[in-house]
């Protein structure tokens, strides 16, 4: 059982605060999502959870299952078993997908790493999701589509196997079929592995593959309401203005059609 | 594949099929040149090997029409002058891909695209040491003809890298086509320098350059290193790559491989 804490951060880029005194706790097992309106901190919040040094950390910690995480370089934060799947992956020329593959599942695996279980393994899921094979040939995310730079992000996630997985707009640029595909393997890989998962999405279809106990909605570098999947109807329904609204409204108390989750 | 290796101004091997013809005039003094002859006469592949070390030799290579020639050049520089003239007639196609490790060297690389329909891809890719000076000059002197000279370079150590590309499509020379893409990533804090000239004196072309000097983004850096990979082998995947891309002669990546293991260990 791990447990993934964020208590009070406030993170700054270039003097403008993106993240103001936020908090969440998540633990193996479950399934987050974060909704909200464009430029309110939802990727930025993934981002410093993987230490991308552009933002400044002002106040707050990052804990995982104890150990206080901030000041944590990138890669040591990925051999603890977080992984963040990305909204753009961007392309290397040159380093095969094969080459990179092995090189990180061998990062991870060190001396356990062996080739045959790990190129018998990389089938078997490039089938599940779908994928050509022609792909390990090619450039890291190489001339790949939208979606099947996504695909390849799942595929690293299955291949490195993390306990905690972050994935920022994973359904951004997937058509249907590739959504179901795409939503049906992260939801296998976290009943299989008990991983903690963190969803940050604008759009309810995704979050009918993989399905979240725990619904927040974050505006301004925070999490003004938190619920469970009836907040994504009341959001389908309603918009984030009114609970914009009701925030300014009501002050702290609790929307009446919302559980806030603890 | 042809084969020639040339060490100073010896010929250590010449393996040729008779559509390559080769000459060398060795230099008679110290402020002499040594003058290297090729001429392709029909499609080939061939593959020159140059190390020199405080010499000056000229290499003209001759392409005659119609053919189709992959030039894999492999060459290491110390302290030397290298010119390169290249005549390429009318529907020849001509692919350079090259490999360099430069001390200290200055080159010259001059192309004449001759005939209708003459094509010159150049790929260079070049770890820089010392200071070194590239001077290009593609000459577009007939009408639909096509250059695309791509150079990507890693400057390190003493690395002090100068590019200029000249590219001319003089007026009546239609529908000819002109890339230059110049990249040079920085790893020491030296300064390195692109000039992209383009002087067209027709409207009927398409010419395109594009120059970037730095180092890695932050972004491909974080990518990768939110994989589980440092930061060191995380430079050292991307440089692989930046060398790799475009590559396909396998012995050629072999040669970048080594060369970037001994560079980056």
């Amino acid at each position: 059982m791990h447990t993934f804490e964020i208590r009070n951060l406030t993170v700054t880029v270039e003097g403008k605060e993106i993240l103001s005194d936020f908090s969440l706790v998540i633990k193996s097992g479950e399934i987050h999502a974060i909704m909200g309106p464009n430029g309110t901190g939802k990727s930025t919040l993934t981002r410093v959870i993987m230490g991308d040094d552009s933002y400044k950390i002002e106040s707050g910690s990052i804990t995982y299952d104890g150990q206080d995480i901030t000041k944590l370089p990138v890669d040591e934060r990925a051999h603890l078993g977080i992984f963040l799947g990305m909204q753009s992956p961007i392309a290397v020329e040159g380093v095969t997908n094969a080459d990179f593959l092995r090189t990180i599942v061998s990062s991870k695996e060190k001396k356990n790493f062996k080739l045959f279980p790990f190129i018998k393994e990389l089938d078997a899921t490039i089938d599940k999701l779908s994928m050509d094979h022609d792909m390990i040939n090619r450039g890291i995310n190489q001339g790949f589509s939208g979606g099947e730079r996504k695909k390849s992000e799942i595929l690293q996630m299955h291949l490195l196997k993390p306990d905690m997985v972050l994935l920022d707009e994973i359904d951004s640029g997937l058509d249907v079929d590739s959504l179901k595909i795409v939503g049906e393997n992260v939801t296998a890989y976290q009943e299989n592995s008990n991983c903690g998962v963190l969803l940050i999405t604008h759009y309810r279809r995704l979050l009918e593959y993989i399905k979240p106990e725990f619904v927040h909605i974050m505006m301004n570098g925070k999490i003004v309401q938190s619920g469970d999947f009836s907040l994504v109807d009341y959001i389908e329904q309603n918009g984030y203005e009114k609970i914009e609204k009701k925030q300014v409204n009501l002050g702290t108390c609790i929307v009446k059609e919302i559980t806030r989750h603890e | 594949m042809n084969r020639i290796k040339i060490v100073e101004d010896n010929v250590e091997e010449v393996k040729l099929s008779k559509k390559v013809m080769f000459t060398m005039k060795p230099a008679q003094n110290e402020f002499d040149i040594s003058l290297i002859e090729i001429n392709i006469l029909k499609s080939c592949e061939l593959e020159l090997e140059l190390s020199s070390v405080e010499k000056k030799i000229k290499v003209n290579v001759e392409v005659q029409k119609g053919a189709e020639v992959k030039l894999f050049l492999y060459q290491k520089l110390e302290n030397s002058k290298v010119q390169y003239n290249y005549q390429i007639g009318s529907g020849a196609n001509v692919c350079v891909s090259k490999f360099q490790l430069v001390a200290v060297g200055k080159e010259m690389i001059s192309a004449h695209l001759l005939g209708e329909g003459a094509t010159f891809d150049y790929i260079l890719k070049d770890i820089c040491s010392g200071k070194e000076t590239l001077d290009y000059y593609v000459y577009h002197d007939a009408k639909s003809t096509n250059s695309n000279v791509k150079n990507n370079i890693v400057s390190v150590r003493n690395g002090k890298m100068t590019v200029q590309v000249s590219t001319f499509i003089p007026k009546g020379m239609k529908g000819s086509i002109a890339n230059q893409n110049n990249r040079i990533i920085s790893l020491n804090e030296k300064r390195n320098g692109i000039r992209p000239n383009l002087y067209i004196d027709e409207y009927d072309v398409v010419a395109n350059h594009s120059a970037l000097i730095g180092k890695f983004s932050g972004e491909e850096i974080f990518y990768l290193q939110s994989r589980g990979i440092s930061k060191e082998e995380a430079t050292r995947l991307l440089l692989k790559g930046f060398l790799f891309s475009d590559i396909t002669n396998k012995k050629m990546k072999k040669e970048i491989d080594k060369a970037t293991k001994q560079e980056w260990r």
